[in-house]
């Protein structure tokens, strides 16, 4: 019963979709009032589709194979939610219900657009869904029923047992989904032939809102990466990272070409670009994560036909963009002049940086592939690469930052520039100076990662003093998004050069110091979880003689899977993390423990959250209502 | 409109396409349904035969190489950090602790014989692996990577770069000392004498129990899992060495359930049923009446009553099946 609705709302989401697609084709001009209530009856079925997924995952009812795959009885509610997208075929569910939900809400508030325009938006959303719908119902059926239900499932894999894992997915997906949006409106501006301040205003919101729930995705994985994969790292530059991290650069780049476009009609076909670029990488990375073609300990189960299919549906779908842009883009191509010194300047120059970023990570997670397929031997491509291209794009985006807000549009003067930059000059040169010297021993790119982020702050500031911290909201979103730049950047460079580790064998009672911390292990006893069973370690902390926190580390062994992890026991602190795993026993009776101390990683997710923070108070500043001109000019354009 | 203009626009779509035939064409290269690496460590090494550098006659296998600590160092002549590690490898060798064997990854044998000459050869063998195919068995997807395999085949560690005199004695180090402990070798020869059992090698696991009763003396359960194969070889009969190891299993522990169950046998064995019935008592004493060991004694103790012929073949074959640990 619950499969038979399930598969029907599929299959009416899929006929929205496809009539969603159709309408702008349709010719009577009355047809187009059916795009809005066609785009929320898509995103009502595909919501109620993923809703009898997730709904068959908390009943645990192991009549749907996915649930006999990735869940069992013992499992805990929030673990079963995120079970119903562990797999190849819940996460693509998932990514449709999110299409559809943006869908559903861009036709919401596109109540008072030109119809043609919103008809146009809402078919190449249409048409990307029923894509996706499609590929669901013939190739990567979530819903597939067993005939004989298997008395337990098989339970969920257990790397994937984490809070983080419960709502990373959906924002990435969100994020990824999202980018849709700026992209089929860029789309509907290349059939128009328009993209001026009212594309940018429209089409700005969107893409903060997405390029927000990516941050913030990327940001949970991270952070899933550093408790769960036990190495204490945040970053390992794996081809499924990159795959989050290349539509992120892209969005990025395109919120900040957008401002131009609104404010000055300056960048329209360069932002245009960015926006079908940003889908295009998103849809990259849906392609590289469940395709095969790279290996990565993050992908899913690999099928090199669905890979097939999934590399049509991109194809298609982005190529058709691209030749759209080819043909119309040069005709539109209308910019209104500035100076060499100017605030779209430095937002070409950010462009160019963070698409050059986007490509350089494209180019070291993909040239493995080509080298090969040239037979030119293997090449690894490591964290070195992408650590000096970051480097060396990012250091000059970052001293652009600092200068970009405080620079006039159209044509800046370069003594008052200077004069506003002095200042911040002189404090983040010396601040970093004292800041490396007190940090002691760091690597020379932790000082030019500590340099910048004081850069970006002190220009913040001085900015924030000169206005007295007036400005309209997507400045005041710009600026803490800034400042998230910022404190990322800090946490980052110190995260890299600072923390220690050590191994130590220790027995009841024993201490062990590290970095001036005392360790104390006060017993290992076993536990039982919900679906496990445990060896548990107590240790103490203490400082001065003062227990001042206790840390729990456990191994795992999952009952049902019979796989052994490692918990590791993680006390966050603003300025260092006490990391600790609890390894072998040895036959003396003493424990193998592996002690660490991180440095500033907290400030890497603070960062984020800043970034995000900012992106949703810019987006929250957009103007939703058409003003009266503008909504009869795009008319009459139409 | 200018050419150049036109021209401009039309290099992402380029771009894009060439991208799309990478794809697509390394899609279809992309091994049938291959999965992604699991995490390795806790697991079986993979089971391999390469060709040895130097002697390439001569392949090695995996299997040669169980019951002895080893380290892989995966290296390519064309990767850079690989000849950082040089100091941090000999220094591992020289150690002595465990052998070390180099792994050629996705490398040709002509430019790493070059690149061993040319610098300096750490290693005892360097395998062959010029398609990459064993070193992605073991997860590897760049170099250097090194691991640490136990005695039994079980990967213990995995370090991903080079490695540093911080990491061996941080981390290396210590795990070799840890693995060489009584307890841990005794662990690792019965698991590596289960496989050698499964797979039918009795001679081999014989072996396995040696060494691992030899690391640890005082393990009844050990003796009698040497004595329970030694028996199985010799047709199931415990006379001989199979009985001295349960006796000295009972002088360390009277109480043990396999060791009573085992002496019973043997006392069955030489006709004296007296004595297995008082064994086989006290051995079921110590057990949880609903363990299946407790119905199978309980079993045998009936027939004993019963005084049928066959008795003494069945309590021979229960009391000295393989053992599980």
């Amino acid at each position: 019963m619950n499969a038979l609705l399930a598969h029907a709302s599929l299959v009416l989401a899929l006929a929205f979709a496809l009539a969603l697609a159709a309408v702008p084709m349709a010719a009577p001009a009355r047809w187009l009032k059916l795009a809005r209530p066609l785009a929320a009856l898509m995103g009502l079925c595909a919501t109620l589709a993923l809703a009898c997924l997730a709904g068959a995952f908390v009943r645990n009812d192991t009549g749907f194979q996915l649930v006999a795959l990735h869940s069992s009885a013992s499992l805990p509610v929030a673990y079963r939610v995120a079970g119903a997208w562990a797999s190849h075929e819940g996460s693509l569910l998932l990514w449709f219900a999110a299409l559809a939900l943006w869908t559903a809400a861009l036709a919401r508030s596109g109540r008072e657009w030109p119809p043609v325009l919103l008809a146009r938006t809402l078919g190449v959303l249409g048409g990307i869904g029923a894509a996706f719908a499609l590929f669901l119902l013939l190739a990567s059926d979530p819903f597939t029923q067993l005939a004989q239900p298997p008395a337990a499932g098989r339970d969920l894999n257990p790397l994937l047992q984490h809070p983080a894992m419960v709502a990373h997915p959906p924002l990435l997906t969100l994020g990824y989904a999202g980018l849709a949006l700026p992209f089929a409106l860029a789309v509907a501006a290349l059939i128009g032939g328009e993209a001026g301040p009212d594309w940018a205003r429209r089409t700005r919101r969107w893409a903060t809102l997405a390029w927000c729930c990516l941050t913030l995705g990327i940001a949970l994985g991270s952070v899933w990466a550093y408790d769960v994969l036990g190495w204490g790292g945040w970053w390992f530059w794996d081809p499924v990272e990159n795959a989050s991290f290349m539509p992120w650069l892209c969005a990025t780049a395109l919120i900040h070409s957008l401002a131009a476009v609104e404010r000055r009609g300056a960048l329209g076909t360069t932002s245009l670009l960015l926006a079908l670029l940003g889908f295009g990488f998103s849809l990259l990375g849906t392609f590289l994560v469940r395709s095969g073609v790279l290996s990565s300990v993050h992908a899913f189960a690999n099928d090199p036909q669905r890979g097939l299919a999934l590399l049509v549906l991109m194809a298609l779908v982005v190529g058709a963009a691209l030749a759209l842009h080819a043909l119309r883009a040069p005709a539109m191509t209308r910019s209104a002049p500035f100076s060499l010194l100017s605030r779209e300047s430095a937002l070409v120059a950010n462009n160019v940086l963070l698409l050059g970023a986007a490509i350089a990570v494209l180019a070291g997670t993909l040239c493995p592939l080509l080298l090969e397929r040239l037979d030119l031997g293997p090449v690894a491509v490591g964290a070195p690469y992408f650590d000096a291209a970051m480097a060396a794009l990012m250091t000059p985006m970052a001293f652009l930052m600092g200068i970009g807000p405080l620079a006039r549009w159209g044509r800046a003067e370069l003594p008052s520039l200077a004069r506003r930059l002095r200042a911040a000059a002189l404090v983040s040169v010396l601040a970093s100076v004292a800041v490396a010297w007190a940090a002691g021993h760091v690597g020379w790119l932790a000082v030019l990662g500590i340099a910048v982020s004081l850069w970006i702050a002190s220009t913040l500031l001085s900015d924030t003093l000169r206005t007295r911290g007036r400005g309209a909201r997507a400045v005041q979103g710009m600026r803490i998004a800034h400042l998230g730049v910022a404190v990322f950047a800090l946490g980052a460079s110190l995260a890299k050069s600072g923390g220690e580790e050590r191994e130590v064998a220790m027995r009841v009672n024993e201490r062990a110091t590290l970095a001036g911390e005392s360790f104390v292990l006060r017993g290992v006893a076993p536990v039982a979880g919900a679906n496990y069973d445990a060896l548990q370690a107590v240790i103490d902390i203490e400082r001065d003689g003062r227990v001042v926190g206790q840390l729990q580390p456990q191994r795992r062994l999952y009952r049902l899977r019979q796989v052994a992890t490692t918990e590791a026991a993680i006390e966050r602190g603003l300025v260092r993390d006490l990391y600790v795993s609890l390894g072998d026993p040895l036959d003396d009776g003493r424990w193998l423990l592996r002690l660490q101390v991180k440095r500033f990683i907290g400030w890497i997710w603070a960062g984020c959250l800043l970034m995000a923070l900012g992106g949703a108070v810019a987006a929250s500043g957009v103007r939703t209502r058409e003003p009266q001109r503008a909504s009869q000019a795009g008319e009459a354009r139409a | 409109m200018s050419r150049r203009v036109r021209a401009a626009h039309v290099v992402p779509l380029a771009t894009f396409a060439l991208l799309c035939v990478l794809l697509g064409t390394s899609l279809r290269r992309s091994p049938q349904g291959a999965a992604a690496p699991e995490p390795i460590v806790g697991r079986s090494a993979p089971a391999f035969a390469l060709a040895r550098l130097h002697e390439p006659g001569a392949l090695l296998q995996g299997s040669d190489l169980l019951g002895q600590v080893w380290i892989l160092n995966a290296w390519a002549s064309w990767c850079g950090p690989c000849r950082e590690e040089l100091p941090a490898l000999h220094a591992l060798a020289k150690a002595g602790r465990a052998p070390l064997y180099g792994l050629a990854f996705k490398d040709a044998p002509q430019d790493s014989r070059d690149w061993l000459a040319r610098n300096s050869n750490p290693y005892v063998q360097t395998l062959v692996d010029t398609q990459g195919r064993t070193g992605e068995a073991f997860g590897v997807q760049g170099v250097p990577v090194t691991f640490v395999i136990d005695r039994d085949g079980t990967v213990q560690l995995r370090h991903d770069g080079a490695l540093t005199p911080q990491v061996l004695r941080t981390r290396i180090e210590p795990l070799l000392q840890a693995l060489d402990a009584p307890a841990a070798q005794a662990r690792a020869w019965s698991a590596l004498a289960r496989r050698w059992m499964s797979q039918g090698q009795l001679d081999r696991a014989v072996d396995a129990l040696r060494h691992a009763s030899a690391a640890q003396p005082e393990d009844a359960m050990l003796l009698c899992d040497l004595a329970g194969v030694l028996a199985a070889r010799n047709g199931n009969r415990l006379e001989g060495e199979p009985a001295a190891l349960v006796e000295r299993a009972l002088r360390v522990d009277p109480d043990h359930v396999q060791a009573l169950s085992l002496a019973g046998a043997h006392a069955l064995e030489r006709g004296d049923d007296a004595l297995a019935q008082r064994h086989w008592m006290r051995a079921l004493a110590r057990l949880d009446a609903n363990a299946p060991a407790a119905a199978m004694l309980r079993e045998n103790l009936a027939r004993l009553r019963g005084r049928t012929a066959a008795s003494a073949q069945a309590a021979a074959t229960t009391a000295g099946s393989p053992p599980a640990r």
